[in-house]
């Protein structure tokens, strides 16, 4: 009997062992023949503009390649592009770090709003009320809405002689405002209604953003809600009602429970949601291309580094310059990435 | 006395209750609003528009400027929409036709470098779409026996100026491939070793039992991948340069910097490019909510 069930086991050893490896081979190859398309797309219009794109910024490259110049274009971002010292000004905000300066406004004045109204939003849209439906349609309907189109209706909305807002703001008895011309940023406008004025040494840069360039983070806050409130809500759904009954039972009342139980528990969201919407801040095209007009005025308040890249390569032709600009924005994505995950990570609490 | 406090409490947390929702309608209405201005401002007339304070509701319904905002580009903007339909839907079904092998490799076949391919499609996410524009733009234009280009790219045009360069560079899509992996790793295990046993080939398993099972999903990624096309500005606007494949969101940017702001026309063409996107919203609903969760459960 035993060697009857041994020779049986050898036998299977031999006759299947071949087999499943010559399978298993076989479906190797068959599997890296599915994946094969999407690779190769992957490799030519995801990885290989990185090693293109830093090759192309060591060129002077208009529309064609002129010459090798090595790190010229670096040192140009350095030496006039963020800063440069002007005979009668001083040192002023070159082209780049402006434009650093007003996607850094942009960020800070977007990204804690929109992710703290969301959740607010979501934790309401998540109790048993009625027309829950049609509240979280409302809110989510922006975010699939064209941004050009919905750009425009921001632009008539905030026009200085007909628009809407400044009507608004006459009949409660305030000055209408140049929204979307008016280049003085928010910090001269406030010293100036003081009486004061901003001082002369400091670049007019660093006193935040211009009146557009709020407009464009109201649109933004405005069409990214919708998508926050969703992957809130994602999260609230996960959280076992059993932790609320507990909260309730001790005698929290709604606010604490919103800060003490669901808010914790939502932070891998709020993790997750603010390493997204950096990175999409300093991506942010379209509704400044589209509220400014396509040139980041008034006096280029509303220059984003994207707009400015755009702007070196389409409309000024210095491709090489455009590449060596987009590098440096590549550099800092990933730095600000970087720190979100070694210093954000800490502070998440995951439920196992 | 207890009941009292009881009902002390109640009654509080009752107005309070009212409070929050009288701000979150207040929020509600003022996201609400651009959609109501836009489309009140569409029927108004040119008297109407340049009045201040403006008038809220159009004295009469002024269809006139629908018509006219349509006949304003050369070709009309039935070409826009043409060219946008042509992008969204090849470019929707041919991201699908790229996305879901490499889904289907990554869920169902072991073989070394699985894991790396993964790997990589999910640093792809990582890498910020403005830095792509530049090479990409390059690379299309010096694609090899397109548009008049030799076998070493030169001569011609390459993609520029195509549908193919719209399409290109986002047919394989890491989200899309993300989502798909999922709903095929969801799928129990035992159906594709039953299939192995029986000697069913793989594709035949993709197309007869997996994707079937995993339909939800990939509407999901379909609808999403429609909107995205049908809303995409900055990369057709540096890809293309005649009407004849300029699409919809491009046409529109066109419409402003050549008839100035006319904007009880503009408002009619913002309305007839955002409408068809609302209506697949409404329609589709539940696939959206889905896939933009799933979004968030990848982090």
């Amino acid at each position: 009997m035993e060697l009857v069930s041994s020779i049986k086991q050898i036998r299977q050893q031999i006759t299947i062992k071949p087999k499943t490896s010559k399978l298993t081979r076989r479906q190797a190859w068959v599997g890296i023949a599915y994946a094969l398309p999407a690779l190769l797309l992957l490799f030519i219009f995801r990885f290989w503009p990185l090693v293109f794109g830093a090759w192309i910024s060591l060129w002077k490259w208009g529309f064609v390649p002129e010459k090798f110049i090595g790190l010229d274009n670096f040192a140009k971002i350095f030496t006039e592009g963020l800063l440069y010292k002007d005979m009668l000004l001083g040192w002023q905000l070159g082209p780049v770090g402006n434009s650093l300066m007003v996607t850094i406004y942009y960020a800070i004045g977007t990204i804690p709003i929109s992710i703290f109204l969301s959740f607010i939003l979501a934790f309401y849209l998540f109790q048993k009320i009625k027309g829950k439906g049609i509240l979280r349609t409302i809110f989510f309907i922006p975010y699939i809405t064209s941004q050009v189109a919905a750009g425009f209706v921001f632009k008539w909305i905030f026009h200085s002689n007909v628009g809407i807002a400044n009507a608004g703001l006459e009949r409660v008895g305030l000055q209408p405002q140049n929204w979307l011309s008016d280049p003085d940023p928010l910090l001269v406008h406030i010293a100036r209604m003081f009486g004061g004025q901003w001082p002369a040494y400091i670049p007019t840069g660093f006193a935040g953003p211009s009146y557009a360039l709020i407009v464009i983070m109201l649109f933004t806050i405005w069409s990214s809600v919708g998508f926050n409130i969703v992957i809130f809500l994602a999260g609230m759904s996960n959280v076992s009602p059993e932790l609320y009954e507990a909260a309730n039972i001790d005698g929290a009342g709604t606010l604490k429970i919103m800060r003490h139980v669901t808010w914790p528990l939502l932070s891998p969201m709020v993790f997750l949601l603010s390493i997204i919407s950096v990175i999409g801040s300093f991506e942010a095209f379209n509704a400044f291309y589209v509220i400014s007009g396509g040139d980041g005025g008034p006096l280029g308040t509303t220059m984003s580094l994207p707009l400015y890249i755009f702007r070196t390569f389409y409309v000024h032709g210095q491709v090489g310059y455009a590449s060596a600009v987009s590098m440096f924005l590549f550099v800092i994505i990933l730095s600000l990435t970087w720190i979100q995950y070694k210093y954000g990570e800490k502070k998440v609490h995951y439920l196992r | 006395m207890n009941v009292e406090r009881f009902n002390y409490a109640r009654l509080y947390s009752r107005i309070s209750w009212t409070i929050v929702t009288i701000i979150v309608l207040a929020i509600a209405a003022l996201a609400l609003f651009p959609f109501v201005w836009m489309i009140l401002t569409s029927f108004k007339s040119a008297e109407e528009i340049n009045l201040m304070p403006p008038v809220f509701f159009p004295k009469e319904l002024l269809f006139s400027n629908y018509e006219a905002a349509w006949m304003k580009p050369e070709s009309t903007f039935g070409r826009y929409f043409w060219n946008t339909i042509i992008v969204a839907v090849f470019g929707t079904a041919l991201q699908l036709l790229i996305c879901i092998p490499v889904a289907y490799s990554i869920s169902h076949f072991s073989f070394k470098g699985r894991g790396l391919i993964f790997m990589l499609v999910v640093a792809t996410m990582m890498i910020p779409y403005d830095i792509t524009l530049v090479p990409n733009f390059v690379t299309l234009r010096h694609i090899p026996f397109a548009g008049g280009n030799d076998w070493m790219g030169t001569g011609g045009k390459g993609f520029y100026d195509s549908y193919m360069g719209i399409m290109v560079p986002f047919l394989a899509d890491a989200f899309s491939i993300f989502l798909l992996r999922q709903a095929f790793l969801s799928v129990p295990k035992d159906y594709w070793e039953a299939s192995q046993v029986d000697g069913m080939s793989s594709f035949r398993y993709l197309y007869s039992v997996l994707l079937p099972l995993s339909s939800s999903s990939l509407i999901t990624a379909g609808l999403l991948s429609f909107i995205g096309k049908w809303n995409a500005v900055s990369w057709p606007l540096i890809i293309t340069s005649t009407e004849a494949i300029r699409p919809l969101q491009v046409g529109l940017l066109y419409f402003v910097s050549e008839n100035g702001s006319n904007y009880h026309q503009l408002m009619a063409a913002a309305t007839f490019t955002v409408l068809p996107i609302v209506l697949l919203y409404f329609a589709a609903q539940k696939w959206f909510h889905s896939g933009i969760a799933a979004s968030g459960i990848k982090g």
